[in-house]
């Protein structure tokens, strides 16, 4: 019984510095990525200029004419925390007005490029001094920067009543892009 | 008699073998990277986030040591693996690591030790994998981090991690 007790302990003795030395230590990593919405118009800010003319075909009517521009884009990127509700594009007439007998609208195409949950356009919307809504249900994404990506938007001016329209003869809107919950 | 005297032999071979024992060896770290993605990781409106992110190149520090280090004259040799332990992470991050140093030891006269291997970016996963290995202690040798994968299509909110170096006295 002795002979086996130190041989035991021999043996364990003996076997330890066949054991490889080991330690370990650590560095906590933490990486936040916070909400964040940028939007922008492309190609630039400069203005949408849209004239109005009669066509050759009715040179003397004024009714119900329309002309449109496409020139403007719109990107944006999203990232959204797990519980966030997604974000919406909303357009407003922020200075000037539209003289009665003229509408103006605003019209997102459905999205180019990017990646992830871009937003769903709303359709025609007409511009008022209150936002509405152009584009909807964004969730973490980005459009892709530049023309031809995001949304087109297409403004369209429309002369519905020129009885009403009294002598303006050119009018100057600003309007203002939010995206927000 | 001849009973106590073996019992002595043994004795004396085991206390043998117990002097044999090699000085535990230690390793620290020391710091931590708590990284924040601002604004401006988003160059402009419809792009992703830049493509990468970098802590300081001496972000971290470890230190590298046995007990009886004799005044940084004990000669041993070790490896160091590093891994990651997730606590709360995603697959799409890719963290690296490096050292940017090659730190420094506590001792007087010609003692240096040395580091080999280490000094480019590692990706670093959940299983351990060979890093560096090295000669006599080491101390406040330099890690930077940088993390790939990040973007707007992640849930935003705080991921974590824990960077776990393991020496191995060779």
């Amino acid at each position: 019984m002795k002979y086996t007790i130190i041989i035991l302990w021999l043996l364990i003795g003996a076997s330890i510095p066949l054991a490889a030395q080991v330690d370990v230590a650590n560095s906590e990593i933490t990486f936040t990525i916070p909400e964040i919405t940028q939007l922008d118009i492309e190609p630039d800010n400069a203005p949408v200029i849209i004239r109005l003319q009669p066509s050759n075909n009715n040179p003397n009517s004024l009714q119900n004419l329309s002309a449109s521009d496409n020139s403007k884009w719109i990107n944006y990127t999203c990232a959204l925390a797990p519980q966030s509700a997604n974000r919406s594009v909303y357009i407003q007439i922020n200075q000037g007005s539209i003289p009665i007998g003229m509408s103006v609208t605003a019209e997102a195409s459905n999205p180019v490029g990017g990646a992830g949950q871009l937003g769903i356009a709303i359709g025609s919307v007409p511009l008022t001094m209150s936002p509405r809504r152009l584009i909807t249900d964004i969730g973490g994404c980005y459009t892709g920067d530049g023309e031809n990506f995001g949304h087109n938007i297409l403004y369209t001016v429309r002369l519905d009543d020129v009885e009403r329209l009294g002598t303006s003869s050119e009018i100057m809107l600003n309007v203002v892009y939010t995206i927000t919950e | 008699m001849s009973s106590n005297l073996l019992c002595y032999f043994f004795l004396f071979i085991g206390l043998v073998c117990a002097s044999t024992l090699p000085a535990q060896i230690n390793i620290e770290s020391v710091g931590q990277w708590d990284a924040e993605v601002s604004q401006d990781a988003v160059l402009d409106a419809g792009l992703d986030f830049v493509a990468f992110f970098e802590s300081m190149p001496d972000q971290a520090f470890f230190n590298i040591f046995v007990d009886d280090d004799d005044n940084g004259r004990k000669n041993f040799k070790f490896r160091v693996d590093v891994h990651r332990e997730d606590i709360d992470w995603h697959p799409n991050l890719l963290l690296y690591l490096r050292r940017t140093g090659n730190g420094r030891w506590r001792g007087t006269g010609q003692a240096n030790g040395l580091l080999k291997n280490g000094t480019d970016y590692q990706l670093l996963t959940t299983s351990p994998t060979y890093f560096l290995n090295g000669l006599k202690n080491r101390y406040d040798v330099p890690i930077q981090f940088r993390m790939e994968g990040a973007s707007v299509l992640l849930p935003a909110k705080t991921y974590s991690t824990n960077v776990v170096y393991t020496v191995t006295e060779l």
